[in-house]
């Protein structure tokens, strides 16, 4: 034990065994994975981002959303995702394959959104929560992303821009005056708009119920090839 | 620098040794230590193979096996059933239907592009195979009078889903219908159970197929 | 101890020797880590605050909490924790190896370079640049320079560890050299695959899991225990009471502890195996946890009375309690019953902050407390200032931790309510938050009175260099004409 040469070839040796089983063969079983085709559609899934949800992820990044939210849901034994309603199923890894990188967080000081696309589709009801939660949650924590908005002056005579936050008089600014969202808040609500997790695999694949006889559409929403691994 | 005995002057003095003593040479580890590293490693080995579902990519819920997922695969997946379904078609259907799908004019109707085989849902299809078809049936366009033999006995579940999926989803045959699940054939089946007489157009006609 | 020396080997240098050759690099890199750790305290004052007051600086993107607290933990992380190894490393290699440091020159500008790079990297997060890894999220055009920079450190140490004059004879050695294999594996895996070979889908979190947990194992946490070994013997007077136990605990930590990551993303998308293993391993670290307690617990037990009370001392000891308590409480907190209340809680953090700060900063701390009188050869102007920077930190740490962790529990079990609507869950939190914040507070102003009586050290030592080379350089010729 007091041979140096043996104590940095031991300890590189359990790195490396660390390395190699949690680095290297994840990538070997997940990192060439494929998109599947929902069958319905024949689009891969996950679906592509339009460009502007594209630039959200971006903006999702730089503004640390992911410190207070996360983006992934438990299976129904493991806490009360589900019973939440927080997503019809477990993510699994094939869902964030377009994403670079997935946030997944890992605390909950605000609610998950990997689904956040099913459940909300309202762009304003978004832009208020970025603006300020505490339009629609009283005493919400959430801290406001004012810079993602910008307050200019209506010029005199002229009605407000049609892009102008319709905010509750409570919030709004003096008369005269208008809150308008900037790009970046409107990437960011496409982006959010995109989450969804959603589509069946058979890795989570619930047991196969038989529908009605009469209205006999396969029970499949998305299928893919079986495991060859 | 001022000898290292004066360095200590206004608050609190400094440990006076440098180096520390070396490690006791006492070669001995606790034996409960090692009772527990033992007993760990047991349970780690226990809950591995519980738990990490045989090391495999695809399964996720913690607690199931490969099996488990494997099971749920070969009702949802199509690649298997296509498969199992060329062969039942070559042995059961290509004798009257013809390999490629084109049946006999005026003898067997056609598979391909037949607005029967491409419903939006398999239920009448289903149940032409179960009990087979009789009498005057009109397809794309022709009519055909002729008989289906029934196969209830002889094609399982699995086979009916296999071999209707083959040729639904069938490109040579220019067919891009969905596939059929085994548990949709047995739910026709078991609804359908005390039918002893093939099918007619009419009585076809009268089960819905659209969404 | 010179006596023991085989002949092979030159004979040691003298402790003051050592200290004169040690004083250029280590102490720049500990006054670095002290201005890392105020600004550190600064950041997350601010973000422990934004948790629970959203109007407070809402105004500006560079202060999003999101951004702060990323900054925070690399600032912690890699400007206080590893520079405060660092210094720890090359001294105490230098002062058991018995020879004087060589390549001081290369580490005070790799030096300069490693906090001018780190700086560039906080300041990106804070500009935005994350990469959105945990774990991993300084922005990869600072992070070559951080490799580079470290690496030429590292290499200077190991080659300092090369040049020593007695053999190996001491645990904290073998800790050291652990940590100065494993740098290079770290740094390269950080680097590359964060900017520059980016990993696809999940993989790429699961690598930002493996270099977070075996940054704690291998780096952070190596290098505080190598500071435990050789402090709390030294300190107390008492040699380590079983070599083959400490053998035990070294090895067993470096098989274990690297695999434990991933139980961070317990029923996260990741394949069973994947978090199994983490939950297995985390369990498992049981065994180096215990094995290191019962060898440097009962070092407190036989503490030399009569020895002069060393300052330093609260430190390990709070440090030692810390890591063990974040060995048990880590593997309790593996087990599934515990993990569906537990995770995505502010248990989470809590445990984090036990490891980082409780059983890393505080080590630190002591090394800081105890090497840079030794350095600079002279004691802390104000005995009081370090007292009260002792119980601040120490106090503050356990605050932090206990706050966040019952508020975590609170919060978990109310999250499994699936009937209670979100936003009371978060009502219930914010006490705990409240209360975290002036853990922070507290910390900050422990770590300012640091900083205050460093500066104040330094002054002095400035004053009577100035007075020095006044006397010699400035008024020469008197003495040329005098004799």
């Amino acid at each position: 034990m007091n041979r140096a040469p043996w104590i940095a070839f031991g300890v590189s040796l359990a790195l490396a065994a660390s390395w190699l089983g949690l680095v290297l063969v994840p990538q070997l079983q997940l990192g060439s994975e494929p998109m599947v085709v929902i069958e319905a559609t024949g689009q891969d899934y996950p679906l592509a981002r339009s460009g502007g949800a594209q630039a959200g992820a971006a903006v999702y990044r730089a503004c640390g959303c992911a410190v207070c939210h996360t983006q992934q849901v438990r299976p129904a034994a493991e806490g009360g995702d589900l019973a939440r309603g927080w997503g019809r199923r477990r993510t699994v890894a094939r869902d964030y394959l377009r994403d670079e990188p997935p946030m997944l967080g890992s605390l909950r000081l605000g609610p998950d959104l990997a689904n956040l696309g099913a459940r909300e589709t309202n762009n304003v009801t978004l832009l208020f929560k970025l603006y300020d939660a505490r339009i629609a949650t009283p005493g919400s924590t959430m801290p406001r992303f004012l810079w993602l908005f910008t307050k200019r002056r209506v010029p005199a005579g002229f009605a407000q821009s049609p892009e102008a936050l319709p905010l509750p008089p409570a919030f709004a600014p003096p008369p005269g005056w208008e809150v308008v969202p900037t790009d970046d808040a409107r990437a960011l609500v496409a982006y959010l708009r995109s989450l969804q997790s959603a589509a069946l695999f058979y890795e989570v694949f619930p047991p196969v119920k038989p529908r009605p006889a009469t209205n006999g559409v396969a029970p499949v929403s998305a299928t893919n090839t079986p495991p060859t691994r | 620098m001022k000898p290292p005995t004066e360095q200590s002057p206004a608050a609190g003095p400094r440990p006076p040794e440098s180096t520390a003593p070396p490690a006791a040479e006492q070669f001995a580890t606790p034996m409960w230590l090692v009772a527990l590293t033992g007993l760990l490693c047991f349970w780690g080995a226990v809950y591995l193979d519980l738990n990490a579902g045989g090391f495999q990519a695809l399964v996720f819920n913690r607690g199931d096996r490969p099996a488990d997922v494997a099971a749920r695969v070969p009702k949802s997946g199509t690649g298997d059933l296509v498969t199992h379904g060329r062969r039942i078609y070559g042995v059961y259907c290509a004798a009257c239907h013809q390999p490629d799908g084109r049946g006999r004019p005026g003898q067997f109707p056609p598979l391909a592009g037949s607005e029967w085989v491409n419903a939006a849902s398999p239920d009448r299809i289903i149940r032409v195979v179960l009990d087979g078809a009789a009498g005057p049936m009109t397809v794309r366009g022709q009519t055909f009078n002729n008989a289906m033999l029934l196969w209830r006995a002889q094609l399982s579940d699995e086979d009916i889903a296999a071999v209707l999926t083959f040729v639904r989803r069938n490109a040579e045959f220019h067919n891009t219908a969905g596939p059929v699940a085994p548990a949709q054939v047995k739910a026709i089946r078991d609804a359908t159970q005390d039918r002893r007489a093939n099918w007619t157009e009419a009585e076809l006609l009268a089960v819905p197929v659209s969404e | 101890m010179a006596s023991s020396n085989p002949p092979t080997l030159p004979p040691r240098a003298t402790p003051d020797e050592l200290d004169a050759a040690g004083r250029g690099p280590v102490l720049t890199l500990l006054v670095a880590t002290v201005g890392w750790l105020v600004g550190a305290g600064a950041l997350a004052l601010i973000a422990a605050i934004k948790l629970h007051a959203p109007g407070f600086l809402a105004d500006s993107a560079w202060l999003a909490c999101g951004r702060v607290l990323p900054a925070t933990a690399n600032a912690f992380v890699f400007g206080f924790a590893t520079q405060a190894g660092l210094g720890l490393a090359l001294w105490l290699i230098s002062r058991l190896g018995g020879a004087p440091l060589v390549g001081r020159g290369g580490i005070i500008v790799a030096t300069c370079f490693w906090n001018l790079g780190l700086a560039i990297g906080v300041g990106g997060i804070l500009l935005g640049d994350s990469t959105g890894l945990e774990g991993m999220e300084l922005p990869r055009y600072a992070t070559p320079i951080l490799a580079v920079a470290g690496g030429v450190i590292v290499a200077w140490t190991a080659a300092n560890f090369l040049a020593r004059r007695e053999p190996i004879r001491h645990v904290a050695e073998w800790y050291l050299l652990g940590a100065l294999a494993a740098f290079p594996w770290l740094v390269a895996t950080a680097t590359l695959l964060t900017g520059f070979l980016p990993l696809r889908g999940v993989v790429a979190v699961a690598t930002g899991a493996w270099f977070l947990q075996n940054l704690f194992t291998f780096w952070l946490g190596f290098l505080a225990l190598a500071a435990l070994f050789h402090f709390l013997p030294q300190l107390t007077g008492a040699p380590v009471p079983s070599r083959s136990l400490a053998v035990f605990g070294f090895w067993s930590l470096a098989l274990c502890g690297g695999a434990a990551g991933l139980n961070r993303f317990h029923g996260g998308p990741f394949p069973a195996w994947m978090i199994s293993v983490g939950v297995v391993a985390s369990v498992l670290m049981l065994v180096p946890t215990l094995a290191v307690a019962r060898n440097l617990f009962p070092l407190l037990r036989r503490h030399d009375r009569t020895r002069p009370p060393a300052p330093a001392l609260t430190f390990f000891r709070a440090s030692l309690a810390a890591f063990t308590l974040a060995g048990i409480l880590g593997a309790a907190n593996a087990g599934d019953a515990a993990r569906h209340v537990t995770q995505f809680t502010l248990v989470t953090p809590a445990l984090d902050q036990l490891t980082l700060w409780g059983f890393v900063g505080l080590a630190m701390l002591g090394v800081v407390h105890d090497l840079v009188p030794r350095l600079v050869g002279r004691a802390w102007p104000s005995a009081r200032l370090a007292r009260w920077h002792q119980r601040l930190a120490v106090a503050g740490v356990a605050l932090l931790v206990v706050s966040l962790g019952v508020g975590g529990v609170v919060q978990g079990l109310a999250l499994n309510q699936s009937a209670l609507p979100f936003f009371a869950i978060v009502q219930r939190t914010v006490p705990f938050l409240g209360m975290a914040t002036l853990a922070n507070l507290i910390l900050l102003t422990a770590n300012c009175l640091l900083a205050v009586n460093l500066l104040r050290l330094l002054a002095q030592l400035g004053r009577e260099r100035w007075a020095q080379f006044a006397k010699t350089w400035l008024t020469p010729l008197p003495e040329e004409v005098d004799p």
